[in-house]
């Protein structure tokens, strides 16, 4: 069996991270769920973005790191 | 580099003592203030974009200051360039609403008595159709006489008499009293009129002055709100200027625009438009009536109070909208774009935690969280007055024009 069939096949334990209404939709469904509020940095501006980059050199943050990543992938 | 300004401005802002020390009109204690100078909130704006309100109060402030008989004729003296318009905060003073300070008027002095610099704000003339709303009926023009030519004087010989009074105690005790002290002022007027009514009494006006006075602090729930504002100046003032330093030291409203003032680029406003509250009308308004948010009253979130620590004060929300659950959120959410807490205003029902102080650009941007505000809303036309209370947040775009300035600078 694969990890993804294995994975469907067990009790599903969901972290969301962003949009909140999936939560509700997963709860209806009576799935265990936890909501992370997050917003992709900047509002995704990936002007901004490398700004906020070019400022923090130097400093490690977390968001930082999403926000580098975030920045490569536009 | 970054977090070391940031830590220096924190030291700062906490150690600051306000103390309202005196209460004069304001040509005689604010700098560069003269009969033709007409202060206002938010960043600067010239008259042609002025916003409905504004208008309404320098129109007001020009009739009371005897300078005009009507509106047209004030609209004649500002066209002909007799007068000089500024914002409250380039002149050491913040102003509710429209922020509206003529020469006359008097002002409450705040003096932050452990770094030496003062801060000066109008005096709360009460709800409804009043100045800093832009009404300017003869009606409103008669209280801001009476309070130039009454209250003023006998409040100033109370507050002399009393040797200072200390606004930091105040707001931390209203804290922990249902206050938020922004829009909420209840327990602060309160608290402040226990201070002061024993030398009022001293003072040893007419039987009737004194009654009128008390009468009048009795009736309004907001009157510290204006006290309340100085004393954030005062202690925002402090941390700006410190190179590096990505702190906001000020955010307002002029009804046109938002602006924010950042602590390591000097005097410079970083604008967006002004956006509208969401919350609740007074009966027979809607949001279709509603001026742009406007006032220098933000300097409260800016030093973590107000909206920043709407926990504290959750009967708030039946004044702006939402649920208690909301007000407990906000200043949670709150904690994530701010640098520290400050333990010398604490909320009861977050098991005495620190309010959340030091907005930092950085993290506006990196969260994506905005800063949130409660907020007055006014009627979008000039002498009609407040028409609701509700929430807004301040907009993206300056926390990014701000963000530009200092990667240009560092």
């Amino acid at each position: 069996m694969s990890k993804r069939e294995n994975l469907l096949n067990k009790k599903l334990k969901v972290i969301n991270i962003g949009i909140e209404t999936f939560v509700q939709d997963l709860k209806r469904q009576g799935v265990e769920v936890v909501h992370v509020d997050w917003r992709p940095p900047a509002g995704g501006d990936v002007e901004i973005l490398k700004l906020l980059d070019k400022l923090e050199e130097g400093v490690d943050s977390p968001e930082r790191d999403c926000s580098k990543r975030l920045a490569s992938k536009q | 580099m970054f977090e070391e300004a940031s830590q220096q401005a924190i030291e700062k802002i906490k150690s600051a003592q306000p103390v309202l020390v005196n209460l004069k009109p304001a040509g005689k204690v604010i700098p560069r203030m003269n009969k033709n100078t007409i202060l206002q909130a938010g960043p600067p704006i010239e008259w042609e974009r002025m916003c409905g309100p504004l208008r309404g109060a320098v129109y007001g402030a020009l009739m009371y200051e005897e300078l005009a008989a009507t509106p047209e004729e004030a609209e004649e003296l500002i066209k002909n360039d007799e007068i000089l318009f500024a914002p409250c905060h380039e002149h050491d003073s913040v102003g509710p609403m429209a922020g509206v300070i003529s020469a006359s008027m008097p002002v409450f002095v705040v003096k932050n008595k452990e770094h030496g610099n003062f801060s000066h704000c109008s005096m709360n003339e009460g709800l409804g159709r009043v100045l800093r709303f832009g009404a300017y009926s003869e009606e409103v023009i008669r209280h801001l006489k009476w309070m130039e030519m009454e209250l003023g004087p006998s409040l100033e010989l109370a507050i002399k008499r009393s040797g200072g009074i200390n606004l930091k105690t105040i707001i931390s005790q209203a804290l922990h009293m249902g206050d938020e002290c922004h829009n909420r002022n209840v327990a602060a007027t309160c608290l402040f009129e226990r201070e002061i009514m024993p030398y009022l009494i001293e003072a040893n006006l007419e039987t009737r002055v004194t009654s009128r006075i008390a009468k009048f602090l009795a009736e309004n729930d907001h009157f510290f709100l204006n006290l309340s504002m100085a004393a954030c100046k005062a202690m925002m003032d402090v941390a700006h200027g410190i190179e590096n330093c990505t702190l906001i030291t000020a955010m307002s409203r002029n009804g046109t625009e938002f602006g924010i003032r950042v602590s390591g680029l000097g005097d410079q406003w970083f604008t967006a438009s002004a956006p509208t509250a969401k919350g609740l009308y007074f009966p027979g308004y809607g949001p279709a009536d509603a001026n742009p948010d406007l006032g220098d009253s933000s300097i409260t979130e800016t030093r973590g109070i107000g909206g920043f620590a709407m926990a504290a004060a959750p009967a708030l929300v039946k004044f702006v909208g939402g649920t208690p659950a909301d007000a407990v959120n906000y200043t949670k959410e709150m904690m994530n774009i701010t640098v520290t807490k400050d333990y010398s205003f604490t909320i009861p029902s977050l098991n005495f935690e620190g309010i959340p102080i030091g907005i930092d650009v950085v993290k506006v941007l990196n969260t994506g969280i905005l800063p949130i505000i409660n907020t007055g809303i006014a009627h979008k036309k000039p002498n009609k007055g407040q028409i609701g209370a509700g929430i807004v947040r301040a907009p993206m775009e300056c926390f990014k024009k701000a963000l530009k300035a200092l990667v240009e600078k560092a």
